[in-house]
């Protein structure tokens, strides 16, 4: 027997998470917060649904060229928005590209925050964990922002979070610490994961949950370019025309068997008129 | 009047590959595989499942290894309705899926299937590259019946390809990794591919021997899913 915590099918209502879907959530809660329910299980409070929903504009990159965007775009090419939806997708969870990447800077920011334990306000205690944390790890997730100086998406995060609630929390101030570290003696910017990972840190989700919830909260960014590339059934995009494509594999060439064959009967290698080898 | 769409972004200002670059398949009206003629050689030369096999090597099989790959295959090939990726495609059928919806659940599942099978063989995968000497208990045959099916295995594969770890007394997944190997798939990622390739058409034609749109006929309650009221 398989338990399940997520919905139960009723006469008349749907349970979900312990709610009734008509008579409790209806009125109440948003597309952002059923997601953030789907994922924790627990019932975002209003001021949680309002940062997740704030931070799911912040991250709103939806272009069709950005490589997980470009594989919806060519699946989609054949008319097939689900196909398009879920498929653009496969390719992200994991630690390179997409949201998904989230999790694993909270991962990391989830040890820092071991290390430093009740020390947050000690600047000195907390700069020689974040220099322990860089050399124990070497690569660190959440740094990097490819083509630009910095992740334009991280700095509308770090005005956002300014002035508020937010800026006080001990996963975003880590943050800003192990920023100093590796964007100044490194050079490296830190990108939107590891801002993405520091709220929601601080606004009581898990590492393992901010994988998902910061995956699944822009799922939009698929919705838009599966929805357009299948009502467009782009040509150009279900075949790349001969002359953008090059060959760079193994020259023209005749199997074994048919090299051994021709010997067996004495035949010479016959050519087409094209200069291909016949069989 | 210029506006932001006009405006370059961090995509137009990168210097980008102008062509798509094929590795294995020649494009034009000739195709070849890794050189060879599709049509004028390989076709007339090759079974298919050798050419499948020269697509993942690189190079074309001896006749034994791409007897022995067949065998491998056959033994990977069967996959029943109790297992997930059947059983989804059984579960699309249900649902009227579209052939090309039936495949993308299917291929995804295996793929999920093959995935964890891979996974957890990576280190007999390893040693399987390197030098083989003890078998984890966990990659041994663990009942007569499964030892029987190794033992048919090693038989059928033994006139056509030396295989060194059969005789360590291989759990049946084990032994056709081993297979796989002995056959040129060196890396985990290639054997993986095969696995899921091997097995697609049995899961798609369990699904299409059902009828479409029977949702109402489907065992809802295999297995059973129980709901366990916690809110939070």
């Amino acid at each position: 027997v398989i338990s399940t915590r997520v919905a139960k099918h009723l006469f008349g209502e749907n349970l979900y998470f312990g709610h009734r879907a008509i008579g409790d959530l209806l009125g109440e809660e948003s597309i952002t917060g059923l997601v953030a329910m789907g994922v924790s299980g627990r019932r975002a409070t209003r001021e949680q649904r309002r940062v997740l929903d704030d931070l799911a504009v912040i991250c709103n990159s939806a272009d069709p060229r950005i490589w997980p965007l470009k594989l919806t775009r060519l699946v989609g090419s054949y008319g097939g928005t689900v196909a398009a939806f879920c498929a653009g997708q496969l390719a992200v969870e994991g630690e390179r590209i997409g949201y998904w990447i989230t999790g694993y800077a909270a991962q990391g920011l989830a040890e820092l925050r071991a290390a430093v334990g009740d020390r947050i306000d000690d600047a000195e205690a907390v700069e020689a964990e974040v220099r322990a944390f860089v050399a124990r790890r070497g690569r660190v997730t959440g740094f990097g922002a490819p083509l630009r100086p910095s992740d334009e998406r991280m700095d509308a995060l770090r005005r956002y979070v300014r002035g508020t609630s937010l800026e006080r929390g001990v996963h975003w101030r880590l943050q800003e610490a192990l920023a100093a570290l590796v964007e100044g003696k490194k050079g490296i910017p830190r990108n939107i994961g590891l801002g993405l990972a520091a709220v929601m840190l601080d606004l009581g989700y898990t590492s393992t949950e901010i994988s998902p919830l910061a995956h699944f909260m822009t799922e939009n960014v698929y919705v838009a370019n599966a929805c357009e590339a299948a009502a467009q059934r782009s040509p150009e995009m279900q075949r790349v025309p001969d002359e953008h494509v090059e060959y760079a594999g193994a020259p023209r060439r005749e199997s074994p068997r048919s090299l051994a064959r021709r010997h067996e009967s004495a035949h010479p290698l016959q050519f087409m008129d094209d200069g291909l080898p016949c069989a | 009047m210029s506006t932001l769409a006009d405006t370059k972004g961090p995509l137009e200002k990168q210097e980008w590959p102008t062509k798509l670059t094929a590795r294995v398949v020649s494009p034009g009206p000739r195709p070849t595989v890794h050189g060879y003629d599709v049509e004028g050689d390989l076709a007339h030369e090759y079974t298919f499942a050798e050419t499948v096999l020269l697509a993942l090597t690189g190079e074309p099989p001896s006749e034994d290894t791409g007897r022995a790959f067949e065998i491998a295959l056959h033994f990977a090939a069967p996959i029943t309705i109790a297992e997930a990726p059947a059983h989804a495609a059984l579960v699309a059928r249900t649902c009227a899926a579209s052939p090309n919806q039936l495949f993308g659940v299917t291929a995804l599942a295996l793929a999920e299937q093959t995935r964890v099978v891979v996974e957890e063989h990576r280190s007999f995968l390893e040693a399987l590259s390197g030098c083989l000497e003890d078998v984890a208990p966990r990659h041994r045959s663990s009942s007569q019946e499964e030892r029987a099916s190794v033992d048919r295995l090693c038989r059928a594969v033994a006139p056509f390809l030396h295989v060194p770890a059969l005789a360590k007394d291989l759990s049946r997944p084990a032994a056709i990794l081993a297979v796989l190997h002995a056959c040129g798939l060196r890396t985990a990622e290639r054997i993986e591919l095969a696995l899921s390739f091997a097995r697609l058409p049995f899961a798609l034609s369990e699904a299409l021997a059902a009828a479409p749109g029977t949702h109402l006929q489907y065992p809802v309650n295999l297995p059973q899913i129980v709901y366990e009221e916690n809110a939070s």
